[in-house]
């Protein structure tokens, strides 16, 4: 593949999956920001990352790993480092949104709640949580995060066990978890 | 048909399976009270689950997000990240310009290591034993050029201070030795142990200089220097906890400069790092000035992680944490000394020197164009500094015998 094909192979699968790519991350994050920064170091690695004719779904599987991986990591870093909150208050300060004090308040709340248990449980089955919210299928499941089509389901009972069981352990029991 | 598996349950919920599999594991349902509860169990436990989860994407639905805009920032910023890389053997060719020029560039030169070191210490694994501590040698093969912004760091002077007490606490000097004059290429090279170059380009003698031996050792104090950044303001930069103890040493061996022609008197290495000389009455356009440094030596714990300490390093300096990781990720850490490009440096660029990659860089000061032209071979770190046109820069330099 000569340089330009290459580069403009490239530009094309930015200008496809960007979009989508921030969005999970921001999903993941909560800071738009913070999601382009951490989409540019996506796309970033996929630049250096020798393209030697993959099928274009292989690299979309890749490029959603990627973001999940990286958005995962920032959640467990930020939440090492107990600032957690305030990232969430920064994010939602920067959303104008027609919602009065106290609705904010408390999905500022809830938010800060899914981001720090998706950070405390095993990152694959946060990465799988945030992909089906996503809207992907359990095929596009399994391609994406490379595990077996036949056991998605299974997987994704027991993240969902698992996000419960630390949600109550961290915040108790509640209505909504 | 056996009860359904916790697997099919959930894609039976959710749809995700054939239409022949779908139809068995209704029919099974319809008389299976226990596959049923636990399908409900599963529906109920998804549907809480996907709530909290919906919840994330509802606050980030808003802002627009344009492809093609980003496509070009991603694009500028990789125009940007191609240059920093190209340009710059910072600490080498700042120090070996500060060497050439002026002779008093020891404390230049060991700060700089100092502080190069201080961050490459940040991150030392905890809990392992003394005789895993000293395993790691770092040795010079290349530099690095990058072109950073100090000005963030210098304007904080807090933090300045406060890392330069602590240095000067913990840091243990055991080789400080001074320059000493020499009288030919034979007698420096004894003196310094290693072979003197000249450059056979040039006819007229030259002097010789052999710089000293300096030498230190510190022990790493994580609470304090995580005080410090606390204080300073950069609390954002996170410290592992598990650095505390650790022990780095450094052994930056003699060096030799070999000084053609008449040039400038030295001066102090502080105003000759941060700004160009002032109008000097005289030319100098035939002073030549070769520095010759083998590669200091650190010993460091040898599975310490110097991209994230480098990436420390670079916030430090005002970069982004992308930008940093952006940047750390194209060094090879083990064996590359990144360092600071001059900031009145004009212009830089690549170019094969002795066979191998140097990098020339051009400045402007005041008396006229200048130049150093630095590159790395066998251990060796050279600097050739000259003043007027640069282009003769490489020929001169190919010259070394």
């Amino acid at each position: 593949m000569s340089e330009g094909s290459r580069v403009g192979e490239f530009e094309t699968l930015f200008v496809k999956y960007y979009p989508r790519i921030v969005g999970i991350l921001r999903r993941i994050v909560g800071d738009h920001g913070r999601a382009e920064d951490l989409a540019s170091e996506v796309f970033l690695k996929l630049y250096r990352r020798p393209l030697v004719q993959e099928p274009e779904a292989n690299v979309g599987g890749w490029l959603y790993r990627t973001a999940t991986n990286l958005g995962i990591d920032e959640l467990r870093a930020t939440a090492r480092r107990s600032r957690l909150e305030q990232t969430a208050g920064r994010a939602v300060g920067q959303n104008k949104t027609a919602e009065n004090g106290f609705e904010r308040v408390a999905r500022v709340e809830r938010e800060h709640r899914v981001r720090t248990v998706l950070a405390e449980i095993k990152p694959v089955q946060a990465q799988l949580l945030l992909m089906r919210a996503s809207g992907n299928s359990y095929k596009e499941l399994a391609a994406v995060l490379e595990i077996e089509a036949g056991s998605v389901g299974t997987l994704l009972v027991r993240a969902e066990v698992a996000f419960e069981q630390r949600y109550r352990e961290l915040f108790g029991s509640e209505e909504d978890v | 048909m056996n009860c359904v598996s916790e697997n099919n349950l959930r894609a039976y919920h959710d749809a995700e399976l054939g239409a022949v599999q779908y139809s068995e594991i209704e029919a099974h349902l319809a008389g299976c009270a226990e596959c049923t509860k636990r399908l409900s169990e599963i529906a109920a436990t998804a549907a809480r689950v996907e709530k909290q989860m919906v919840s994330l994407g509802a606050s980030s639905a808003e802002t627009k997000i344009d492809a093609q805009a980003a496509l070009s920032r991603f694009k500028a910023q990789q125009g940007a990240r191609v240059e920093t890389v190209a340009s710059g053997r910072d600490l080498v060719v700042q120090e070996a310009n500060v060497l050439a020029r002026g002779r008093r560039w020891r404390p230049v030169w060991i700060g700089a290591v100092a502080a190069t070191i201080l961050l490459c210490s940040l991150a030392f694994p905890f809990g392992r034993g003394l005789a895993q501590r000293f395993l790691g040698t770092l040795r010079v093969e290349k530099v690095q050029p990058v072109r950073l912004d100090f000005s963030a760091l210098e304007g904080n002077r807090p933090l300045q201070e406060m890392l330069r007490q602590m240095i000067s606490d913990k840091v243990v000097v055991t080789a400080d030795e001074k320059p000493q004059p020499a009288s030919s290429a034979a007698d420096a090279s004894q003196l310094a142990g290693f072979s003197a170059h000249v450059l056979s380009a040039r006819t007229d003698t030259p002097k010789f200089i052999v710089g000293g031996q300096h030498a230190f050792h510190m022990t790493i104090d994580r609470t304090r220097l995580q005080d410090i950044f606390d204080q300073a303001g950069r609390a954002d930069l996170l410290l592992p906890a598990t650095l505390d103890g650790a022990n780095v040493s450094v052994n930056v061996p003699r060096s030799i400069m070999v000084e053609y022609g008449d040039c400038p008197e030295a001066r102090p290495a502080v105003a000759a790092q941060t700004a160009p000389a002032q109008a000097h009455p005289g030319t100098w356009a035939n002073c030549l000035a070769l520095q010759e440094v083998p590669s200091p030596l650190v010993n460091m714990p040898s599975d310490l992680n110097l991209q994230q300490l480098a990436e420390i390093g670079f916030q430090l300096a005002g970069m982004s944490a992308t930008q940093a990781r952006s940047l750390g990720q194209t060094i090879d850490w083990k064996s590359t000394l990144v360092l600071p490009i001059p900031r009145f440096a004009s212009s830089y660029s690549q170019v094969t020197v002795n066979g191998v990659q140097g990098t020339l860089i051009e400045g402007s000061g005041r008396r006229g164009p200048d130049y150093v032209l630095v590159w790395v071979k066998s251990g060796i770190i050279y600097g050739l500094v000259g003043h007027g046109d640069s282009s003769n820069a490489v020929a001169l330099a190919n010259t070394l015998n």
